[in-house]
């Protein structure tokens, strides 16, 4: 656990900025999520083409909020879909280049969700938006851990599957 | 024992303290990791707070740096993750930690109600306005204190929870563990407990000295890495302590070496085998010699790498004996040089004349070309007061004129007069706009040549437009001539025969003299028109200047009044020349006629002189043989700096050798005017009735077409001199001169005269008659072809003009031939028609010119007999 909290701080400090994300623009809005799988071109999501997708809520409580509250995005494991993207692990970008990696398997295994809305309203990037991947803590006890809590990037902008 | 005893005491304490503090530690370390996780995740929000405000500071220092909209969008990024980082202290689980330290939530609260401000003046923040970004950054930087303070309380508080969360649930069973050892424990604590705290204080103290090292080394670098030159900087062992990012950038091949801790010697030699500059010749060589400059450095030097880039290299020594290297890419600047030393040298080559002007006015550079011109050295101009290049006139004229053009804010651009230092003068182009600094850049150009080429143009122009006229009216003057010739002949014809046939003496024989004197001017008149348009078919013959000469004289004496002298003299080495003699005694006639009307009754002499033979003169051109059209237009200038003007025609001289026959009078002479126009036909200064404006004309005429050349000089009231040049007769076999004609030849033979003309035919045919021969008249070809087809020997001659309606002279001639091979022709050419002519040759005619000269055609008709006869005595 001390370690896992450690890698989060060191992940932080040497993020690198040079994960080449290659837009390949399709809708004329703005993309805010690039989905590449190693050695492929990148799929890029806008706005609307996430909430096209099956939406899920998730009543959840966080360790960064008070209370419990409603997040609602559709499933990573459909997004992962919808970009075509299969392997064994996920490395998730935020926008400030801090990264994370999260078994494939947690997005077949869990109700895991690419939360757009909390409590109903977009979440702008100083509400810890546009992205935030949430796990369902209040429903899945074993999830309930500081491991699972450093997997809930917020500020996502990037996937790369491996 | 009782000294045992303290000693077993504090053994049992000890083992009792040693029990009980193992079993606290074996509980505490259970809970251990779960304290640490939430303690640290506490850190971990402030922590990233800190960072995400440091990254913050500088994007804005970067888009002050860079002011673009990539770097805007950027910071204002920046800015929104430093924010999403703040609530998470105030709200959750993870943020309870620091919640918890006194004051902490108040002063990030503080911070985010700050926060609008600050996004207010970074969206303000454009382009270049300093100010505003150095106020953006105090602004920023007031976060700086508080988030640092956050962390350290952060750090500080860790031991404290530790005690006051875990340790509470667990106090039961440590007070029941520290109850047996409470004592002792305490006495053993207070003895230890001096030199543990000094012990926490050393390691605080380096901790946060520690921590201040790495926040004043983070800023250096991030100052390090902003400046634009390449940095590098060696420690006194030559091991590479740190570079930034544009020294990188400008040695991509050893990008894998600049790392701290790599030897300078390393990086040298590596740079020099992966061919980094250009003209390495012996890596080895130059590692050595690049090695030597670092360790002992002397200000800087140059770097050309093989991407063409230019590098400003200076090393210097640091305070601790390692080695400071900046680089600069001077690229732009040294290319920016050469193209500038290229313009100059453009400048000095060019051949217009280019000069720099100082703002005070004095020359401060000089090209070649313009020193050149004034004759002088660049040197020796520089410094001296531009308008003083300018003629004297223009010289106070001139920069008025250039600084009303400068102050409307255009150059100013005209000709004027240049002046050299040795006082000549040329026409020059002038340019001259201002300069940036106050100063002026003058252009010029010697025009002296172009306007002399002009000048020369607008002559020749003149010159032509004039043969051109003389042409067309040549032309039309002819045309007119050859017609009223056909008349004239008739007349002075039938004006003979009446003198002949009436008794002398009567009225009538009075009245006929007169119509063949009248007729005899008419004649002579029409004779000028021709000979000066040229269209007149003359014949040409070896002629004796000098007999030619005697022979006008002779005529001229009696016709001129007493006052006249006539001088004659001739110093002719005997020769011939090829000429028609009644065209040259024409010239000397017209010559002497306006010399004596010169005289206009006075007094005077003309003097008629014969030399040569001579050169032609230089003044009419180099000489040509052959070739070349003779010119016809006439050039007249100026005789030195007198009142004479001096003419010529004709030339250049196609002969070697000429015949110069000079008339000269003492008489009024001509102003420049009348001489331009002297030999323009039917220009005349004189009365109506007295002058025709042909003489001069004719003579024109003439001599040109004899090759020969004219020169006129004279001067209002200073007499008048003409020069005649005629080719030398150069005969390989000198040809008699015809003799002198005497006593017209008669005949009895059977002539067939034909001419469509009737008055001009019956004429001819009176004539034959009376010169004894059998004549029959036919007014067309056609006529006489049927007379010739009816009886071919009927006749023993034909004679005929060329020029007729239907069928030719010459065609008839040929048809004529046909019947009678052998048949003497003669035909009458009156308009000059080469073809005809050349073809009449190929025929073997005799040709007799128009009007046909009585004596001329007797002894034509004869040679033509003669040479049948002699034909068939041949045969
Ligand atoms: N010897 C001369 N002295 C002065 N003027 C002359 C002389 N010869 C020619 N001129 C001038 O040239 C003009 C043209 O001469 P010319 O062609 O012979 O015509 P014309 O004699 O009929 O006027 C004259 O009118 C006269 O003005
Ligand atoms: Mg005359």
């Amino acid at each position: 656990m001390l370690r896992s909290a450690l890698a989060v701080i060191l992940a932080l400090f040497l993020a690198a900025p040079d994960l080449a994300v290659h837009a390949q623009q399709t809708a004329s809005a703005p993309a805010i999520l690039s989905v590449r799988r190693h050695g492929e071109p990148s799929v890029e999501f806008d706005r609307a083409a996430l909430a096209r997708l099956p939406q899920r809520a998730i009543l959840t409580s966080t360790p960064w909020t008070e209370g419990t509250i409603s997040f609602e995005g559709p499933l990573l494991r459909d997004v992962l879909r919808q970009a075509g993207s299969r392997g064994t692990t996920i490395t998730a970008i935020a926008i400030n280049e801090y990264k994370v990696s999260l078994p494939f398997s947690d997005a077949e295994s869990f109700d895991v969700i690419v939360a757009l809305k909390r409590d109903g309203q977009y979440m702008p990037v100083r509400d810890k938006g546009p992205l935030w991947i949430v796990y369902p803590l209040d429903q899945v006890a074993e999830l309930r851990t500081p491991g699972t809590h450093a997997k809930m990037i917020w500020q996502l902008k990037a996937m790369l599957v491996e | 024992m009782r000294r045992y005893l303290g000693h077993i005491a504090a053994a049992v304490v000890l083992v009792a303290f040693l029990a009980a503090g193992a079993y606290s530690f074996v509980r505490m370390t259970a809970q251990f990791g779960l304290f640490m996780d939430h303690f640290r995740t506490g850190n971990w929000i402030a922590t990233q707070a800190n960072v995400e405000y440091l990254r913050l500071t500088e994007t804005i220092s970067s888009y002050q740096a860079d002011p673009s909209a990539e770097a805007r969008s950027d910071m204002l990024t920046r800015l929104d993750l430093f924010w999403s980082r703040l609530p998470l202290v105030l709200e959750g689980e993870e943020g309870k930690k620091i919640r918890s330290l006194p004051g902490a939530a108040a002063s990030i609260q503080a911070i985010i109600a700050d926060l609008p401000q600050l996004e207010r003046r970074l969206q303000a923040l454009s382009g270049r306005d300093l100010a505003a970004y150095r106020d953006a950054m105090a602004h920023a930087d007031s976060y700086r204190a508080p988030l640092r303070d956050l962390l350290q309380a952060l750090l500080a508080h860790d031991g404290e929870t530790i005690s006051s969360t875990a340790i509470d649930r667990q106090r039961g069973e440590l007070f029941v563990a520290f109850g047996f050892v409470g004592l002792a424990g305490a006495a053993l604590f207070i003895l230890l407990s001096r030199s543990l705290r000094s012990a926490q204080q050393a390691y605080d103290k380096a901790r946060s000295a520690e921590a201040n090292a790495l926040l004043a080394r983070e800023q250096l670098e991030d100052a390090i890495e902003s400046i634009g030159e390449g940095f590098v900087l060696y420690d006194k062992d030559e091991r590479l302590i740190i570079a930034n990012s544009p020294y990188k950038s400008f040695y991509p091949t050893i990008a894998d070496m600049v790392q701290p801790g790599a030897r300078l010697e390393d990086i040298l030699r590596t740079s020099a085998t992966r061919c980094q500059y250009q003209g390495v010749a012996d890596p080895q060589a130059w590692t050595r010699e690049r090695l030597e400059q670092h360790r002992n450095p002397k200000g800087s030097l140059i770097q050309h790498l093989v991407d063409g880039r230019i590098l400003r290299v200076s090393d210097r020594r640091t305070r601790s004996g390692g080695i400071v290297s900046v680089r600069a890419d001077i690229t732009d600047l040294v290319r920016a040089e050469e193209l500038l030393t290229k313009r100059l040298a453009a400048i000095e080559a060019a051949p217009d004349g280019i000069a720099i002007v100082d703002p005070s006015g004095a020359l401060q550079y000089v090209n070649r070309s313009l020193a050149t011109l004034y004759g002088e050295k660049p040197e020796a101009m520089v410094g001296r007061a531009w308008p003083r290049l300018f003629a004297l006139a223009d010289q106070t004229l001139v920069p008025r004129k250039v600084a009303e053009a400068i102050a409307a804010n255009r150059p100013w651009r005209s000709g004027a007069l240049g002046r050299r230092a040795d006082g000549t003068t040329f026409p020059m182009e002038v340019g001259l706009s201002a300069a940036g600094d106050g100063g002026l850049v003058l252009a010029l150009r010697n025009v002296e040549h172009e306007m002399a080429l002009k000048q020369q143009h607008a002559r020749l122009e003149h010159q032509f437009h004039q043969a051109q006229k003389m042409e067309a009216i040549g032309r039309l003057a002819g045309g007119i001539a050859h017609d009223f010739n056909n008349i004239l002949a008739a007349i002075c014809g039938y004006a003979s025969f009446l003198a002949e046939d009436l008794a002398p003496g009567t009225p009538q024989a009075g009245f006929a003299a007169n119509i063949s004197t009248a007729a005899g001017h008419a004649k002579k008149l029409v004779q000028q028109i021709l000979a000066f348009s040229r269209s007149q078919d003359i014949e040409r013959l070896p002629v004796d200047p000098k007999l030619a000469l005697k022979e006008t004289a002779e005529i001229l004496r009696p016709t001129l009044p007493p006052t006249t002298r006539v001088v004659v003299r001739d110093s002719l080495h005997p020769c011939m020349v090829w000429a028609n003699p009644t065209q040259i005694s024409q010239v000397l006639m017209n010559l002497c006629v306006n010399a004596n009307d010169a005289l206009d009754g006075r007094a005077g002499q003309i003097v008629l002189a014969l030399e040569g033979p001579i050169a032609p003169p230089d003044r009419f051109g180099a000489s040509t043989r052959g070739t070349q059209e003779a010119f016809t237009e006439v050039a007249v200038e100026r005789v030195g700096g007198g009142s004479k003007t001096h003419a010529t025609a004709g030339g250049p001289p196609r002969h070697s050798r000429y015949v110069l026959l000079t008339v000269a009078d003492d008489g009024s002479g001509m102003p420049p005017g009348v001489m331009e126009r002297m030999f323009d036909p039917f220009f005349t200064t004189k009365k109506v009735g007295k002058g025709t404006g042909l003489g001069l004309a004719a003579v024109h005429g003439i001599v040109l077409s004899h090759g020969g050349l004219i020169e006129a000089e004279s001067g209002q009231g200073e007499g008048t001199t003409f020069h005649i040049y005629l080719p030398v007769y150069e005969a390989d076999s000198a040809e008699a001169p015809l003799e002198a004609l005497h006593g017209q030849p008669r005949g009895k033979e059977r002539v067939l005269v034909v001419d469509d003309q009737e008055m001009v035919g019956t004429m001819l045919a009176t004539n034959l008659e009376r010169l004894g021969y059998d004549v029959t008249l036919c007014a067309s070809s056609e006529d006489a072809l049927e007379a010739i087809n009816e009886a071919p020997f009927a006749w023993d001659l034909l004679l005929s003009d060329i020029r007729m309606p239907g069928v030719g002279g010459i065609e008839l001639a040929r048809s004529a031939r046909a019947v009678h091979p052998n048949m003497p022709i003669v035909l009458c050419s009156g308009y000059s028609d080469m073809e005809a002519e050349s073809k009449a040759r190929d025929l073997d005619v005799t040709i007799v010119p128009k009007p046909v000269d009585r004596a001329l055609l007797a002894r034509a008709l004869r040679e033509a007999l003669g040479a049948r006869e002699a034909a068939s005595k041949a045969a």
